[in-house]
């Protein structure tokens, strides 16, 4: 579990201006949080706190029951939440794609025969043990991100946190991501805190939180989000595209269900109203 | 019109490593007109775009602006026919100066515009792209990432290339944000008359801007047509890793089950407008 408490953080000394004010939330073990917010919310930053890469200038975060501001718990707390960035080009470091995921274990002193089973059990959790021998850079930017979570998962934490992974990617590499992220989060029970501006890949978590002025100002299941969608506009975010388009039916007079967010579930709205004359 | 005719681009040529970034490629881009531009990651539309602007040149073929081919050995760049301007990603870590005003300007400036002229500039340009008077004079660093991102925009507007080509400008920026610059983007390409290509990853922000899309894969050009022609080929676009809006593959899914919707549907607005006609043959709404 991650637990913040009160959290306050400042870039600088002046704490009248707080990037996040007063922080509380918890995330429990297994689940799948999406983070909201727009460019600026915050929503970077408290993900920072979660494995002590940014400590709060006031109140505190609890990984796994240890105090991230405590220095002797700084490994284990870096073991156990794993970071995930937006560019992949900026994470990989080795010539080799096994090299590259092993790097973590080579830095933990891992030893030869489990840092080998460590790594091929990684490579098979994103499905890339077929490149395992190739340089990452002939790989597209999808396989570059799966490898860079290979590297991640290699080292057996319980919670991975992901900023904005999907930004550069294409739409099969997105596709790719989106998938891996939820058979580690389903099949492997890890803990997945997903930042995104995408709308369509937070309706995926189990839970939405929606930041702004450093605060969380929503918190909640998807389908209770994203039909708060005024809301949700005046934060200056969206709704998923399908959402948007029940909207736009009942405002004209249409009976169909609002809290709509799956391609697949508004097929089945539509398909149901559109034919219900025939019988 | 820009023109490219059997142009190869090859990466560390005659080496062990040699790779065809682009081949054989060869395509029209009319004037005025808004071009979207779509291709798997390495698919070489980076490239591509280089090549227009100049900043490369080409491995063979050739490419004519306004019939001069710039991809002649003995061409030099201060004869360019056209000014084509050229968005890279993440502009915004290419801010330098130290006010918006002065960043903005320095195209202008460079280009040997008197005051007078670099002040009206600035000034469109920023209007453009929704900047305040009162951040003129603030330090581009001072400002949000979606700020940041429109001054560095403004500051290849500023030039009034009749060729703007961005890409992916919309990248890490908040839905809102995203909105906003395509928006501005889709204006100024209306009112000036100019030609946009637009490089994007979203298939939904072309659907809604572009009225051409150009298609490379691995390297090849494997379509160019209308926005409409284009993402009605799904499947083939799945194959090379690309998709179709979102609101579209709904629309292909009421298909599939007995809706007779029309197939070519590519907003949310187009496709609310359908079902609403359908709802209403059906006596659901007046």
């Amino acid at each position: 579990m991650i637990k913040a408490e009160n959290v306050t953080f400042s870039y600088s000394d002046d704490l009248s201006v707080p990037v996040l004010d007063n922080v509380s939330i918890t995330v429990a073990d297994g689940s799948f949080v999406a983070v909201l917010g727009h460019n600026g919310s915050g929503k970077s930053t408290l993900a920072k706190h979660f494995n002590a890469i940014l400590l709060p200038s006031g109140g505190k975060v609890y990984v796994f029951g240890q105090d991230t501001a405590k220095k002797n718990a700084l490994l284990d707390v870096r073991k156990k939440v794993g970071m995930v960035f937006q560019n992949p080009d900026n994470q990989i470091v080795a010539t080799v794609v096994e090299e590259d995921v092993a790097f973590g274990l080579e830095n933990l002193g891992v030893p030869s025969d489990e840092m080998h089973e460590r790594v091929g059990k990684a490579l098979d959790a994103v499905q890339m043990s077929e490149f395992a021998k190739s340089a990452p850079h002939n790989l597209s930017g999808g396989q570059k991100q799966r490898v860079a979570i290979a590297g991640i998962i290699a080292m057996r934490p319980r919670c991975i946190v992901l900023d904005e992974p999907t930004a550069m990617l294409d739409p099969s590499g997105r596709r790719e991501i989106m998938k891996t992220i939820k058979t580690l989060n389903k099949d492997m029970g890890i803990t997945v805190v997903l930042i995104t501006h995408y709308m369509d890949e937070a309706a995926q978590a189990d839970r939405v939180i929606v930041m702004d002025s450093g605060k969380v100002c929503m918190d909640d299941c998807p389908k209770n989000i994203f039909t708060r969608r005024e809301e949700l506009l005046a934060l200056g975010l969206d709704v998923p595209q399908v959402t948007e388009l029940m909207h736009r039916l009942r405002e004209k007079g249409l009976r169909v269900r609002e809290d709509i967010i799956y391609t697949d579930e508004c097929i089945e709205e539509l398909v149901s109203l559109l034919e219900e004359k025939y019988d | 019109m820009i023109e490219l005719r059997n142009v190869s681009f090859i990466y560390s040529d005659d080496g062990p490593f040699e790779t065809k970034a682009l081949n054989d490629i060869s395509l029209k881009i009319e004037d005025n007109g808004f071009y979207g531009l779509i291709g798997h990651t390495g698919s070489g539309k980076t490239t591509l775009v280089q090549l227009i602007a100049g900043l490369v040149k080409p491995s063979s073929g050739e490419i004519l602006i306004d019939g001069v081919n710039i991809a002649e050995k003995k061409f030099k760049m201060r004869d360019m026919p056209q000014r084509i301007g050229l968005v890279f990603q993440y502009p915004e870590y290419q801010l330098f100066e130290e006010t918006v005003f002065d960043d903005v300007a320095f195209g202008p400036r460079n280009m040997g515009c008197d005051e007078a002229e670099v002040r009206r500039r600035v000034t469109e340009a920023l209007q453009t792209v929704g900047i305040k008077e009162k951040y003129y004079k603030a330090s581009p660093f001072e400002l949000s990432g979606g700020q940041k991102r429109r001054v560095a925009i403004a500051g290849t507007i500023s030039m009034e290339p009749p060729v703007l080509i961005l890409d992916e400008p919309a990248a890490g920026l908040d839905p809102h944000g995203r909105e906003s610059i395509l928006q501005k983007i889709t204006k100024l390409q209306k009112d000036r008359k100019i030609t946009v290509i637009l490089v994007s990853h979203s298939m939904e922000d072309i659907a809604r801007t572009a009225e051409k899309v150009i298609v490379l894969n691995k390297g090849k050009l494997e379509m160019l047509g209308t926005t409409r022609e284009v993402f009605a080929k799904g499947e083939r676009l799945s194959e090379m890793g690309l998709s179709i809006p979102e609101i579209s593959r709904v629309v292909l899914g009421l298909r599939e089950r007995g809706i007779n919707i029309r197939e070519d549907v590519l907003t949310v607005d187009e496709a609310a407008e359908e079902i609403l006609k359908l709802a209403a043959e059906k006596g659901l709404i007046k």
